[in-house]
C-alpha cells in the first residue's frame, strides 16, 4: 500500500515537471503573440504573472522561486528582453505570493477571491521591478509611467485570473 | 556547528534561495545579452511570424479604425500634395538642369511586407516578411517613404523582427533640418516623441522637421523623422519641452524598406571600447 502511495506522488511530480514547462512554452508564445489582440490603450495581461502565482500557490515559496527564476530566463529570451529582467521581476512575485501559501489549501485559495488579490498584489510588485529596470535606461519618469501603464496592466493581469479560477471550478464539476 | 548551519539552511532555505537567485538574476542583467541565445532567439521569430500569419485573417477593429482615420487624414494631405508637386516637379526639373544636380537616391533598399505586430510591455515591434535570404542584416535602418520606423534587431532567413522608435531604449542622434541644431530623439512614453537638450534660447518652430544627424552611428543621415509639433519654455529649466509627431505613421504602416546601411563597425567597436571604460571606471568608484 505504502509502494502504491509512493509511486503515485512519484508519478504526480513527473506529470508536474512536463506540465509546468509545457503551460510556461504555451503561455509564454500566446503572450507575444496572439495576447496583443486583447491590447487596450497599449495595457495588455500578463498571464507569465497568472501562471508563477498558480504554481506557487500550488508548490510553495520554494519550488515557485525556482519555476520563476527559469520560466523568466525563458520569457525574456522569446521576447527580446534583456536577460534578467523578467527572472527577477517573476521571482519577485512568486517570493510575494508564497507568504499566501497554505499547505494542503490550495484549490480553496485558487477556487476564492484570494487568488485574485494575490495576483493582483503579485502583478503590482512585479511591475515595480520590472518598470524600474525598464525606464532606468531611458528618459522617461518611472511614477508617471508606472501609474499610467504598470496599475493598469496589474488590473487587467487580475482580471485574466478570473480563467484559472474557473477551470478550477470546472474540473471539480467534471469530478462529480 | 554543522548541524547548526544545516539547521539555519533548512529554516530559511526559502529566503537564501531568493537571495541567491536575485544575484543571479542581477547579474545576467549586467551581462546584457549574449551572443550564443542569437540563435534559439532566431527560432523564435520564426516561430511568433508563422501564428502570427497564421491568424493575421482575425480582424482587429482598432487597428482598422485607426487606420481608416490616418488613411482620411493621408487622402486629405495627398490631394494638397499633389497640386503642390506638379508645381514642385517643374521647378525641379528646371533646378537639376541649371545645377547638374545628380539624382541622390541611389540607396539600396529592399521592400518589405509586415506580418505582425507585437507590443509587449510597451516595446513596440514588428516582423516582416524578409529575412536573411533577401539581403536584411541584424543593424540596418527602416523606413517607409514618409520616415523612419525602426531598427532591425534580428532576423531568420525569411522574417525579420523590427524595433520601432516608440520604445524606451531606441535614441536616435537627430538634427532640426531648417536651424541644423542637434540633439537626442526618443519617445515621451505616450503618443509623442521629443528632443532632448536643445537650450530654450535657440530658434526652434512647430512644423521644423527633424531628420538623422550625421553623428548617427546606426542610421544614415537626413532621413525624416518627424515635425515639431510643440514647443514649450519651461520657466523651471534652460532647455525646451519639444513634442515631435512622427512622419511614419507606426500605428498604421503596411510596408517597410529596409535600407541595405551597416553602420561603421570599427566606429561601433570604438564607441563599445569607451562605453567599456566608463562603465568600469563607473565600478571603481
Amino acid at each position: 500500500m505504502k509502494y502504491d502511495l509512493e509511486s503515485n506522488a512519484e508519478k504526480l511530480s513527473r506529470k508536474k515537471l512536463l506540465i509546468y514547462p509545457l503551460l510556461a512554452i504555451i503561455l509564454g508564445l500566446t503572450q507575444i503573440s496572439i495576447i496583443n489582440f486583447l491590447e487596450i490603450g497599449n495595457v495588455s495581461p500578463n498571464l507569465m504573472i497568472i501562471l508563477i502565482v498558480w504554481i506557487t500557490i500550488r508548490e510553495g515559496q520554494f519550488v515557485a522561486l525556482y519555476s520563476a527564476f527559469l520560466i523568466g530566463i525563458f520569457y525574456d529570451i522569446i521576447k527580446m528582453d534583456v536577460i534578467g529582467t523578467n527572472a527577477l521581476s517573476l521571482l519577485i512575485t512568486a517570493f510575494v505570493s508564497g507568504f499566501f501559501y497554505k499547505e494542503g489549501k490550495a484549490e480553496l485559495i485558487i477556487r476564492s477571491f484570494k487568488f485574485l488579490i494575490i495576483v493582483m498584489i503579485g502583478a503590482i510588485f512585479h511591475n515595480i521591478i520590472y518598470y524600474f529596470l525598464y525606464l532606468k535606461i531611458s528618459s522617461i519618469s518611472f511614477w508617471n509611467f508606472f501609474l499610467k501603464y504598470g496599475i493598469a496592466s496589474s488590473f487587467y493581469t487580475t482580471v485574466f485570473s478570473f480563467f484559472p479560477i474557473f477551470l478550477s471550478f470546472r474540473k471539480r464539476s467534471t469530478h462529480i | 556547528m554543522l548541524q547548526n548551519i544545516i539547521n539555519f539552511v533548512t529554516k530559511f532555505k526559502e529566503y537564501l534561495t531568493f537571495i541567491a537567485l536575485v544575484i543571479l538574476s542581477y547579474s545576467l542583467i549586467t551581462i546584457g545579452n549574449t551572443q550564443q541565445i542569437s540563435g534559439f532567439r532566431a527560432v523564435m521569430i520564426v516561430m511568433n511570424a508563422w501564428i502570427q500569419n497564421s491568424l493575421s485573417w482575425i480582424p482587429n477593429p482598432a487597428a482598422i479604425k485607426n487606420e481608416n482615420k490616418a488613411l482620411r487624414d493621408l487622402n486629405l494631405q495627398l490631394s494638397d500634395e499633389v497640386s503642390k508637386l506638379r508645381t514642385a516637379s517643374v521647378e525641379n526639373e528646371r533646378l537639376r538642369k541649371m545645377l547638374k544636380f545628380r539624382d541622390t537616391t541611389t540607396t539600396d533598399m529592399i521592400t518589405a511586407e509586415i506580418i505582425g505586430r507585437n507590443s509587449i510591455d510597451l516595446k513596440n515591434y514588428i516582423t516582416i516578411n524578409k529575412g536573411s535570404n533577401s539581403g536584411i542584416a541584424k543593424g540596418m535602418p527602416v523606413r517607409t517613404d514618409a520616415g523612419l520606423v525602426g531598427l532591425v534587431i534580428g532576423c531568420s532567413a525569411n522574417y525579420s523582427l523590427i524595433e520601432l522608435l516608440n520604445n524606451n531604449t531606441t535614441k536616435v542622434s537627430a538634427v532640426i533640418e531648417r536651424t541644423g541644431i542637434n540633439g537626442i530623439f526618443a519617445w515621451d512614453g505616450g503618443e509623442n516623441f521629443t528632443i532632448n537638450n536643445i537650450p530654450s534660447s535657440f530658434d526652434v518652430k512647430k512644423g521644423d522637421i527633424v531628420t538623422t544627424s550625421n553623428y548617427s552611428n546606426l542610421f544614415p543621415a537626413n532621413i525624416p523623422i518627424g515635425v515639431i509639433d510643440k514647443v514649450d519654455k519651461s520657466s523651471s529649466t534652460i532647455f525646451y519641452n519639444i513634442k515631435i509627431k512622427t512622419l511614419a505613421n507606426l500605428k498604421t504602416i503596411e510596408e517597410v524598406f529596409v535600407i541595405k546601411y551597416i553602420p561603421n563597425e570599427e566606429r561601433n567597436q570604438l564607441l563599445e571600447a569607451i562605453e567599456n571604460k566608463m562603465m568600469e571606471k563607473r565600478k571603481v568608484k
